[in-house]
């Protein structure tokens, strides 16, 4: 499907075609880099003015790759439901506790190995919803693909509680390694549903943050032991399939990374600040994946000025984009919330594109510092 | 006892050996140890080694929460022995994630911190409202306020934490520590916050020396 610019009636910029995208993630990228902002963009229907803000602005600088979220598996059903993640009767903690007595996710609302042993195995279906996802649009001529939140470890999580997730590495390892295998069978369905004649995705992604500010959450080995043969066994069967994989990822996971690049992960992001030295990892990997480079959401975004944010989307394209090569794509760390100034969102926007046509046309990139080496951007 | 005891006390705590910490603290009081002995040589010494992995980078969550489970356990045993004779008990703290914000395993991780550098802490749990903190604080005498957030948009309600201290009187006589993930030593400081750290073992040694 070629693309089709009189569909994007109102855009400031040429998108980009599927092709163009993909030659970018390959390295062999002879445009400007794409953005890829969607799959973050999360606007909570009460900020009915916002909403219009940034349905504007995203027809202005449309994205250049489009992501459909997936339909979510409700995480409690009844026995004999297909799309639920828990089909174990009277199994939901909330069902015992009172309102407010919990967050939903932590010790109170772990499940016990038992009642996790006699969920189906074979659910969630990811054939089983009408969609496999949310807010589903024709082939416009965009690279396009699924974005599946909760990959492994989250996923582990939601069943068993953070602390007790973290512990069972170490006192339920078997236990683990069974959920671990029980998940990749749904990752799988799933990839062969987007990579079927009803969807024909070009990839993909998920997210499934490992790292916390200062260090990944576990150790190097867990890693090794747990979730790398898992993943690995994940991306394979998708690009068998002939899908990219796209991976998000919070906080600092600097040792994954060799891994990472090593299991032929395609894309990974966001190499969130000040959690990682950006221009370290871009030396070492930029040249082995392809880095969806995110702008910083806990600093930068809210609370620095819209010249700190132009500044900043420069410092990142000159660490992380190869003109006539490409190897990364740009988007923001994480969701954008109402904390960032429309100023600021716009300036990210326009930059992205602006600086991204500049470096295309002269060849090279710039040699951009960061805001944040001379300035403490903060509330 | 002799060092080797000791030895595989805190092997059995670093490891999370559940059992094992319960044989040997069993085993040592039944020898007429003192239990303060078997809290500061074993499991104290223990979950410093773990906080000073945790500071230089060696170990993560994981091994800090089956160590603290190990040390849970070791306690609970100690526990009845340890009436305190001339031991002065430390301050009591209250401990909470701040309105709006659900975030709590920093927070737990401070908890655990604090308590086994022998504080006494009254974990208020997650979504906290500002004068929550003050009556704990008016019920319980405590003399430090702990308040985590891991949002940009919750770390706001620090200074409404504050304010509700000043209006109650009481900003004067305790000590507001603030921390997580977005909060820099700037913005502590501006909203006259008196300790900010941020790792959770950092701190604990902070407020120890701090208190001393
Ligand atoms: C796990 C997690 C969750 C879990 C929390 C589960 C739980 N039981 O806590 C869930 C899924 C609930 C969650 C929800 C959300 N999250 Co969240 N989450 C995280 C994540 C991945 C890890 C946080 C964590 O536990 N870290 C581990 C602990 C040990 O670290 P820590 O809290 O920083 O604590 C250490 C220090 O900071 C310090 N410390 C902590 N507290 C204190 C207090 C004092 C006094 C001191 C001195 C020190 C101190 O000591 C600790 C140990 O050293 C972070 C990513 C990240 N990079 O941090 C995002 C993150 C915090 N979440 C984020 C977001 C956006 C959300 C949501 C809004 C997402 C959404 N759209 O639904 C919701 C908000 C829910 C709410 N109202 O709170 C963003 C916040 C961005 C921002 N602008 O601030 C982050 C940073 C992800 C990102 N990169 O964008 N999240």
């Amino acid at each position: 499907m070629p693309l089709d610019p009189s569909k994007f009636p109102k855009a400031k910029k040429n998108i980009l075609s599927r092709e163009e995208v993909k030659a970018i993630l390959r390295g062999e990228g002879k445009t400007r880099p794409a953005q890829v902002i969607t799959p973050l963009l999360f606007v909570p229907e009460e900020q009915p003015e916002r909403q219009e803000f940034m349905q504007n602005l995203i027809e202005e600088y449309p994205d250049d790759a489009v992501f459909f979220e997936y339909t979510r598996p409700a995480n409690f059903g009844k026995p004999g439901d297909r799309y639920v993640w828990c089909d174990v009767e009277g199994a939901d903690p909330m069902l015992k506790l009172k309102p407010g007595e919990t967050i939903g996710i932590d010790e109170k609302t772990a499940l016990d190995w038992e009642t996790i042993q006699k969920i189906t195995r074979d659910i969630p279906d990811p054939f089983a919803p009408k969609s496999l996802v949310q807010n589903y649009f024709e082939d416009d001529g965009r690279y396009r693909g699924v974005f599946w939140t909760r990959l492994s470890f989250e996923r582990l999580w939601h069943f068993r509680g953070m602390s007790e997730t973290l512990m069972d590495f170490y006192l339920n390892p078997d236990e683990i390694k069974d959920l671990l295998d029980r998940l990749k069978h749904v990752l799988m369905r799933a990839i062969d549903r987007a990579s079927s004649d009803e969807y024909k995705f070009d990839a993909i992604a998920f997210t499934d943050d490992i790292g916390m500010q200062d260090r990944p959450f576990f150790s190097e080995d867990i890693f090794i032991e747990f979730l790398k043969p898992h993943y690995k066994e994940v991306i394979d069967y998708a690009h068998s399939k002939g899908l990219d994989v796209w991976l998000h990822t919070c906080g600092n996971v600097e040792p994954f990374i060799p891994h990472f690049v090593e299991m032929g992960l395609d894309v990974l992001h966001p190499i969130q600040k000040y959690t990682m030295d950006e221009k370290k990892i871009a030396e070492l990997y930029g040249d082995k994946i392809c880095i969806w480079a995110g702008m910083e959401v806990q600093r930068i975004l809210p609370f620095g000025t819209p010249e700190d944010v132009r500044q900043e989307m420069r410092f990142l394209m000159d660490t992380f984009y190869h003109p006539g090569k490409g190897h990364a794509v740009f988007s923001s760390g994480n969701r954008l919330g109402k904390d960032i100034p429309n100023e600021n969102m716009r300036a990210f926007f326009e930059e992205m594109y602006e600086y991204g046509e500049k470096i295309t046309k002269e060849g090279r990139s710039g040699n951009h510092e960061s805001p944040a080496t001379t300035k403490d951007i903060h509330p | 006892m002799d060092q080797a005891f000791y030895e595989e006390l805190i092997l059995s705590v670093t490891r999370g050996k559940v059992k094992d910490v319960d044989r040997l603290c069993r085993e040592a009081l039944e020898k007429g140890v003192s239990a303060f002995k078997i809290l500061d040589d074993g499991l104290l010494a223990a979950m410093q080694i773990v906080a000073e992995r945790w500071k230089n980078g060696t170990v993560f969550i994981p091994e800090v929460l089956i160590a603290a489970r190990a040390l849970n356990v070791g306690l609970a045993i100690l526990e009845p022995y340890l009436v305190l004779g001339n031991q002065k008990p430390k301050a009591k703290v209250v401990l909470g994630t701040v309105k709006d914000d659900l975030h709590d395993i920093g927070k737990n991780i401070v908890g655990l911190m604090l308590k086994s550098h022998g504080f006494e802490c009254i974990d208020l749990g997650v979504d906290v409202a500002p004068a929550k903190f003050v009556q704990a604080v008016k019920e319980s005498g405590a003399k430090v306020v702990c308040m985590s957030a891991l949002l940009t948009t919750s770390m706001i309600h620090f200074t409404e934490v504050v304010q509700a201290f000043k209006e109650a009187g009481l900003r004067d006589s305790v000590l507001i520590c603030v921390g997580g993930a977005p909060v820099t030593a700037t913005f502590a400081s501006q909203i006259e916050a008196d300790i900010f750290e941020p790792d959770a073992v950092t701190f604990a040694e902070h407020l120890e020396r701090r208190l001393a």
